[in-house]
This record gives C-alpha cells, sequence and structure tokens, in this order.
C-alpha cells in the first residue's frame, strides 16, 4: 500500500482560539472566492518567488492558502510579508505559522505602508481589503473593526493602498486585490492614476447574496 | 524580526525627516532576545535583495550584531558564494525577538514583542 501526503496547512487554531474567534476576522466567502481566483492563477506565477506581501492577513488564512497552492506546485516563495493593524490578526498569524513549523514569514503590525521604504521590494502584493461602507467613527482603529470599515463607498483604505503600493512593487511584480460593488470598482480602476500606472485586469467576479466581490490583477505598465 | 525588515523600516511620525536607520535595542530582561534560525540559502534571492537593501545600514547593523561583512562590494563580489553566504547569514538568520526599535530623530520607540515590530502611531 502507497501512501501520497499532499501537502496541507493546519488551520485548526483559527477556528479554536477565543481571542481569534472574538478579535480576528474569520475566513469568510470573500477569503474563499480570492483562494478561487489564486488557484486560477497559479501557472502564471513563476516558479520562483522572492516577496510576497500580504496587507491586511488578518488571521492568515489567505497567505497560507497560497503557501500551500504554492508548494503543491513545487513553487517556492523566499519570504512573505504579512502586515495588519490589528495586534491579534498578527499574534494569530504567528501562533498558525508555528503549529506549522512554518519560518519563512515576517509579521509587521502596521497600517497600511507607512514606516515602511519603498524599494520595489516585492514580487506579489495581496491584498483582501476592508471594503464595506462606513461612516468615519468606525474608521481609525486598530481591532477588527478595522478588517471591514472602509469608509466612504468602502474603498478609503483601498484607495490609500493603491495610490502608495506603485513604490513597492518590483517592476514585473503583480498585485491581487479584492474589490466589491459598492467600491464602485470600475470607477477605480478605470482613474488616471491608476490607468497611467497599471495594467489591470478582472480575474472574477462573484455575486453572493448580499455582495458582488471582484478580483482584479494589476501590473505595472512597462515601457 | 529580521535585519531585511529592519532595513526596510523607517520612522514615519509627523514632521519626522531622517527617521532611518531605526536603532535596534535589545530587550536585557528578556532570556532571549535575539534567535538564529537556518533558512534555506537561495542565491538569486541574495543577489536580488542586495539590489534593494541599503547596504551601508545592513553593514552598520550587522556589525552590531558581531557579523562582520565587507565593508563594500562589486559585481565580482555577487559571484562569491562566500560573500552571498555571509549576506543570507546577516539578512535571515538573525531574528529580533524582544527589544525596541528607536528613531534617531525623534525618539520614538516601537516595541518588538516575539518577533513582531509594533510601528503602530502611539503604541
Amino acid at each position: 500500500m502507497t501512501f501520497s501526503s499532499v501537502f496541507k496547512i493546519n488551520f485548526d487554531f483559527i477556528y479554536n482560539d477565543e481571542e481569534v474567534k472574538k478579535n480576528v476576522y474569520l475566513p469568510s466567502s470573500d477569503t474563499f472566492t480570492f483562494i478561487d481566483a489564486l488557484e486560477n492563477e497559479v501557472d502564471n506565477i513563476p516558479s520562483d518567488v522572492n516577496m510576497v506581501l500580504e496587507m491586511g492577513t488578518g488571521s492568515g488564512y489567505l497567505t497560507l492558502s497560497l503557501y500551500e497552492l504554492l508548494k503543491r506546485k513545487n513553487k517556492n516563495v523566499d519570504i512573505f510579508y504579512c502586515v495588519d493593524i490589528n495586534k491579534s490578526a498578527c499574534n494569530c498569524v504567528k501562533n498558525v505559522l508555528r503549529k506549522n513549523n512554518i519560518l519563512n514569514v515576517e509579521i509587521i503590525n502596521n497600517d497600511l505602508f507607512n514606516n515602511i521604504r519603498k524599494c520595489e521590494q516585492f514580487d506579489l502584493i495581496m491584498f483582501n481589503p476592508p471594503y464595506v461602507p462606513t461612516e468615519q467613527d468606525e474608521m481609525d482603529t486598530t481591532n477588527i473593526v478595522a478588517s471591514y470599515a472602509g469608509g466612504k463607498y468602502g474603498r478609503e483604505i483601498i484607495l490609500n493602498f493603491l495610490l502608495n503600493v506603485y513604490g513597492y512593487l518590483n517592476k514585473y511584480g503583480v498585485i491581487y486585490i479584492l474589490l466589491e460593488k459598492n467600491n464602485k470598482p470600475h470607477e477605480i480602476m478605470n482613474h488616471t492614476h491608476i490607468t497611467e500606472k497599471f495594467l489591470c485586469l478582472l480575474l472574477k467576479k462573484k455575486k453572493t447574496l448580499n455582495e458582488t466581490i471582484f478580483i482584479y490583477k494589476l501590473k505595472k505598465k512597462v515601457s | 524580526m529580521r535585519l531585511l525588515t529592519h532595513n526596510f523600516l523607517k520612522c514615519n511620525e509627523e514632521n519626522c525627516t531622517g527617521g532611518y536607520p531605526l536603532q535596534i535595542k535589545l530587550d536585557d530582561t528578556s532570556s532571549e532576545n535575539v534567535k538564529i534560525l537556518e533558512q534555506d540559502f537561495n542565491k538569486e534571492f541574495v543577489k536580488n535583495v542586495l539590489s534593494k537593501v541599503d547596504y551601508d545600514v545592513l553593514y552598520n547593523t550587522a556589525k552590531q550584531f558581531g557579523i562582520s561583512l565587507l565593508f563594500s562590494y562589486t559585481s565580482q563580489h555577487l559571484e562569491d558564494e562566500g560573500f552571498l553566504n555571509s549576506i543570507h547569514h546577516a539578512l535571515f538568520k538573525i531574528h529580533i525577538m524582544e527589544g525596541s526599535l528607536i528613531c534617531p530623530q525623534c525618539h520614538v520607540s516601537f516595541p518588538i514583542k516575539d518577533g513582531i515590530p509594533n510601528m503602530l502611531k502611539g503604541n
């Protein structure tokens, strides 16, 4: 009898830890839609990726799902960066990594790109952002509210990210970002600030009961 | 927190210009404030990363941890595995677990706990 063991991440910690359940955004349909899109993209990802950044890592489910996907295809990532404004999320990621014996990840408790130098250092950047339209009083938090609070049109954080990301991406790097219908994705992707710098491709559109999710891929316009 | 990350971090407090590099201060009350952990050596990755980091900052920071890198390097060194290995060691294998990052300009202190730096304002 032969057994073939497929590489599999153990996500139990996310679902069992009380602090995580209370304070961290748990994987949800938007997360799974993002992963579906990445599964379809995986053949476009080079077999050797140096540095990946996930902005707003939350529980770590998306980064670790990508890790799992790439490992199964024998693709290598040298180092992952996980950035989140929520300290509980950072701790969750740390714990899930430990339980899976994964060491090549750096975690930074940080607000978007503040405090990070622009060095065109990342090959792949992903962001499942806070996209829910909210009032101003839900902005400026560092807890679980920050995982969904998007301010006006639910896109304040999205716009901040898109207007800053260029200098962090290397020449042939790729951005994967999730948007929701309320963010007016077509308006964002057709704005000159985006079109002058990036080529945009809609990878996936998924309608659920309450939301329509759009997964976009952006590449730098290279002359 | 690896020295690679330290190389990318700066102070972003309002009105602070010149908040780079941040000074690393270890927590002396902690029994394991620094760890050395193995990491697979990828020659191409080291070469690529070298072009992204501030080498002077890396040189000075590595010195703080007892690593003596070459003061400067040429394109010939990029094919020298000994040199690349020393860079690999400095950037990826040294992990600051407990301490703080201090802005040399405005003196704000960003704590590092269990390897995770907290760069939030007014933390």
